[in-house]
């Protein structure tokens, strides 16, 4: 029991020595020679350094200061962007016709529209119940082109079915064998 | 003059104080910090050392350390230690260091053998007891290796004041000032570190219970 005892407590003084040992072969180390005149030269380069860092500083002040007021103002003027090519949708009130508004688009095609998609000024939104407008008496893809050319529509002409006559092939059936079936 | 520092540094003691040193630098006398920093270098390396692991990463935190101290200066008051108010900044310095993305990808691109421990310390600079036997040395190499290889898997409060404690340059007050933790947790998270170490030791096969 003694034997024991002393034999755990020699291992326990034994890994107690080698943590010892190995926090200390980690720590206990010197600083490579000439930290103080590395320290030195570095505070003078940092002394010389700061002397014109000072302007630049200032101006990179001046340049944050002017993006963010130009930040903050432009923040005030960005609108929702605009509903891409709903021209229904722009027109104020009353809901406009397709007679109206699409002849006007194909003639003009996209080159002729204002260049710029988004607009600066704010769009007021039309609140519009009948979106395609009164269509009631439309045809709606027949009207798009009404303007340009008419649709013709060749007669409507009724062929007679023909008579033929229904031939009937005799009918030949080889002759049955003895013992059939 | 604080006679320990001078024993900690080697140097040759001055009559001036490291406050006279302060007031001095202060007022622009460079080489009166100079002395300052012959005082504290390797108090200041130590603890860089404790953080960062890598004896060349921890010169880089100690000279910017002694760098940001003398931009400071005009805010000592001398209420404290200047030594302890310096080794704060160094703590300081090496958490970042230790945080800091570029030193992760550093450690990403070349694997360092930080956590086996087997480079951070530079053989040659070695202050480890030199009278060991060889068979001492040869017995003990694999639990010495384990030793190392387990500190570095610490849980990092841990392993910072055991490492800490392990200088031999700092007091159980100067770490609880460093690390910003009462004293006594200081001392339990030392005995802890010690304590998990055996335990994973035991793990092991290096039985102690």
């Amino acid at each position: 029991m003694n034997n024991e005892f002393s034999w755990s407590a020699a291992r326990e003084a034994r890994i107690d020595r080698a943590i010892d040992r190995a926090v200390r072969e980690m720590m206990q180390v010197d600083p490579p020679p000439g930290l103080r005149r590395r320290v030195l030269t570095r505070l003078n380069d940092s002394n010389e350094r700061r002397s014109y860092l000072v302007p630049r500083y200032a101006v990179a002040v001046m340049a944050l200061v002017v993006l963010l007021a130009s930040i903050t103002l432009m923040r005030d003027r960005v609108d929702p962007p605009t509903p891409p090519k709903a021209p229904v949708m722009a027109t104020p009130a009353p809901a406009p016709t397709i007679e109206r508004v699409v002849p006007t688009e194909v003639a003009a095609g996209p080159a002729a529209r204002p260049a710029a998609e988004i607009t600066r000024e704010r769009i007021r939104m039309p609140r519009v119940t009948d979106v395609f407008g009164n269509r009631r008496n439309d045809v709606s893809a027949a009207t798009i082109d009404l303007g340009k050319r008419e649709i013709v529509v060749p007669p409507l002409t009724i062929i007679p079915l023909s008579a033929r006559p229904i031939v009937i092939e005799p009918l030949f059936l080889p002759p049955a064998s003895k013992g059939g079936m | 003059m604080d006679q320990s520092t001078d024993c900690v540094t080697g140097t040759e003691p001055s009559a001036a104080t490291d406050l006279d040193l302060v007031r001095l630098a202060q007022a622009g006398d460079v080489e009166a910090f100079g002395e300052l920093v012959e005082r504290n270098r390797r108090a200041v390396f130590r603890a860089a050392l404790a953080c960062v692991r890598s004896p060349a990463e921890a010169d880089d935190v100690a000279q910017e350390a002694f760098v940001a101290a003398y931009r400071k200066l005009g805010t000592f008051r001398g209420d404290a230690q200047f030594r302890t108010w310096l080794l704060s900044i160094t703590w300081r310095k090496a958490i970042d260091r230790r945080k800091s993305i570029s030193r992760w990808l550093r450690l990403a691109v070349t694997p360092s053998r930080l956590e086996t421990g087997e480079d951070s310390f530079d053989h040659m600079e070695r202050v480890a007891t030199s009278n060991r036997s060889q068979e001492e040395t040869f017995v003990d190499e694999e639990l010495q290796h384990n030793v190392t290889r387990l500190i570095g898997t610490l849980p990092r409060k841990l392993r910072d004041a055991l490492l800490l404690a392990g200088t031999g340059e700092h007091t159980y007050e100067e770490i609880s000032h460093i690390l910003g933790a009462p004293l006594g947790t200081i001392k339990w998270r030392v005995s802890e570190a010690r304590r998990v170490l055996k335990k994973k030791l035991a793990a092991l096969g290096y039985a102690y219970e």
